[in-house]
């Protein structure tokens, strides 16, 4: 799996889909600069505000473009068939791959939170700041096994619709639930619970503004909550996709 | 070759077309044996079920659960770790990882097959696989930049790195040039002599026919024959040339079969003919291939 893992990190480091993303990032993470010596004293918001969207565009682009297609072209090039008549296992496989995509995910939240702190005068301690780098990160791994469960089923770019439908819905839910309660129809205010319950609340890994704004004051409780959602969540949508990956035909 | 190296019996797959539509049955009832030390040929027309049996034997596509059906590997039911370090693999138009060099992928494959617990290292091992598919001094060259042809003959070196004890090749030969095809033929004689079993599927007759000592032919996904080569061919040299002088001299030549020979040879020396020759005519897999009426599961055509 660690292996299968490395490989796929060493791939996809050399791959143009992944740079044109980190391209984009380091585009937006140039303007937060600019953007923010354009504003009287409000630098280091602007700066964070605009820095970790960058951040969050690369992690979130590269688990929904790169996570849908991974799966499907290993099947469809028949790559992944001689890595599967070595002594492995189809979940080794399929978590290796995933943890593969995680691993740049990784290397790119670090390395940009690394930016941003240095960018703001290491005002506070690197673990408050990542603290927002990680919750982007922990979304970008929900939706990581999310395009790789999907594509499961799914072709590669309905899966990526899909996957970023959930993306957008995973933010909206707190809306969702306010509108329907606005409306005072009951259905539709259980049809929103019911989707707020089903729904990963991306929301609550968007730390962006609340660590500016609240004061620096992502509490531990909040933290750890957080931590065990995305857990959940990933945890689940792995042992989804390994089981529907362990039943299909690699036609 | 006492003991099958692979034995599939009664092996059924059926894929679903669609929601209202019935399920296709691609494949029906294959049986088939690859004994040990052998260099069998799978031979089938396109579409007639090669690829889809070679992926149903090594589990990418899960046959239907028949009671009866059964896949042996060196007569073991299951399809353990064990039994998959004992085998080598190539797929039909390898597609492999474009971003990595020829040395990491090889690599790669090295380790796991578990190649760390040889005493060869990785490196060593590579290049002397490299070398034996003539594609030396690449190894720092990303897959990407491979011609078709490299990348069949890597594909091939991926397959040979542990020196499996059974080769499954889904045409090896498809895409490589004259040189390219001598190199995997002597190869995959060279892999026979060492001991190793060789089960290929090819389009190219001529090739099963200077390599292989079996057969399996497989028709609209049943399998029409199994069995020794000369087998297959014998029951099909049923004609021979006979020349001879007629009673004016005349020098003449007809076809008869088999059957007929006694007769016609009488019927020669009683018009005081004079016999020059019989030559029983040369029978190959592609004569016999394409002289026959290909119908799925025409048993009846089936050679003894």
């Amino acid at each position: 799996m660690i292996l299968i893992g490395l490989s796929t990190f060493r791939e996809l480091l050399r791959q143009k889909l992944v740079h044109i993303i980190l391209f984009l990032a380091g585009l937006i993470l140039a303007v937060s600069f600019m953007a923010g010596t354009l504003s009287l004293g409000e630098e280091d918001r602007i700066l964070f505000h605009f820095g970790f969207s960058a951040v969050q565009l690369a992690l979130v682009g590269i688990s929904l473009f790169v996570g849908s297609i991974t799966i499907p072209r290993e099947i469809e090039r028949q790559t992944c068939l001689i890595v599967l008549t070595r002594p492995i296992d189809r979940l080794q496989f399929y978590l290796g791959k995933w943890l593969g995509v995680a691993a740049v995910n990784a290397v790119i939240v670090v390395s940009l939170t690394l930016i941003l702190w240095f960018a703001v005068g290491v005002k506070d301690s690197f673990w408050t700041v990542s603290k927002v780098g990680l919750g982007i990160y922990f979304e970008s791994l929900i939706l990581l096994a999310l395009a790789f469960w999907s594509s499961m089923f799914l072709r590669s770019a309905i899966s990526l619709f899909f996957s970023m439908g959930i993306f957008i819905l995973g933010h909206w839910l707190n809306e969702l639930v306010y509108f329907a309660e606005k409306s005072k129809i009951e259905i539709n205010i259980l049809l929103s619970k019911v989707i707020h319950a089903i729904v990963p609340q991306l929301y609550r890994t968007d730390w962006k503004s609340f660590y500016l704004l609240e004061n620096n004051l992502i509490s531990s409780t909040e933290f750890l909550t957080v931590t065990l959602h995305a857990a959940g969540w990933i945890l689940l949508l792995l042992v989804l996709g390994v089981w529907n990956f362990r039943r299909k035909d690699l036609v | 070759m006492s003991t099958a190296a692979l034995s599939v019996q009664h092996l059924n797959k059926n894929f679903s077309s669609g929601l209202l539509k019935p399920p296709k049955n691609i494949l029906k009832d294959v049986s088939f044996v690859v004994p040990s030390g052998s260099i069998t040929g799978f031979v089938g027309v396109n579409g007639a079920g090669k690829t889809t049996t070679i992926k149903c034997l090594l589990r990418f596509i899960f046959p239907d659960g028949n009671a009866d059906s059964k896949i042996q590997f060196f007569g073991e039911s299951e399809f353990t770790p064990e039994v998959k370090r004992r085998i080598g693999y190539l797929p039909e138009r390898p597609y492999l990882p474009e971003q990595l060099t020829a040395e990491e992928f090889l690599t790669l494959h090295w380790k796991l097959g578990g190649g760390q617990k040889s005493q060869m290292s990785a490196s060593d091992t590579c290049l002397k696989t490299l070398a034996r598919v003539n594609l030396l001094g690449v190894e720092k060259k990303y897959l990407r930049e491979f011609s078709k042809g490299m990348l069949q003959r890597i594909g091939l070196a991926q397959a040979l790195l542990h020196r499996p004890d059974l080769l499954i090749l889904d045409e090896p030969m498809s895409g490589l040039d004259p040189d390219g095809r001598r190199i995997v033929k002597d190869i995959l004689k060279e892999e026979q002599n060492r001991g190793a079993t060789v089960f290929f599927s090819s389009h190219l007759l001529a090739d099963m026919d200077e390599l292989c000592s079996h057969l399996a032919v497989i028709d609209k996904g049943s399998i029409y024959f199994s069995g020794a080569v000369d087998d297959f061919t014998r029951a099909e040299s049923k004609d021979s040339v006979v020349v001879y002088l007629d009673r004016d001299k005349t020098r003449k030549q007809i076809q008869v079969s088999r059957n007929e020979l006694p007769a016609k040879l009488q019927e020669i020396f009683s018009q005081q003919g004079q016999l020059l020759k019989v030559i029983p005519t040369e029978t190959t897999i592609e004569s016999v291939f394409m002289r026959r009426e290909w119908t799925a599961g025409n048993s009846a055509g089936r050679p003894s």
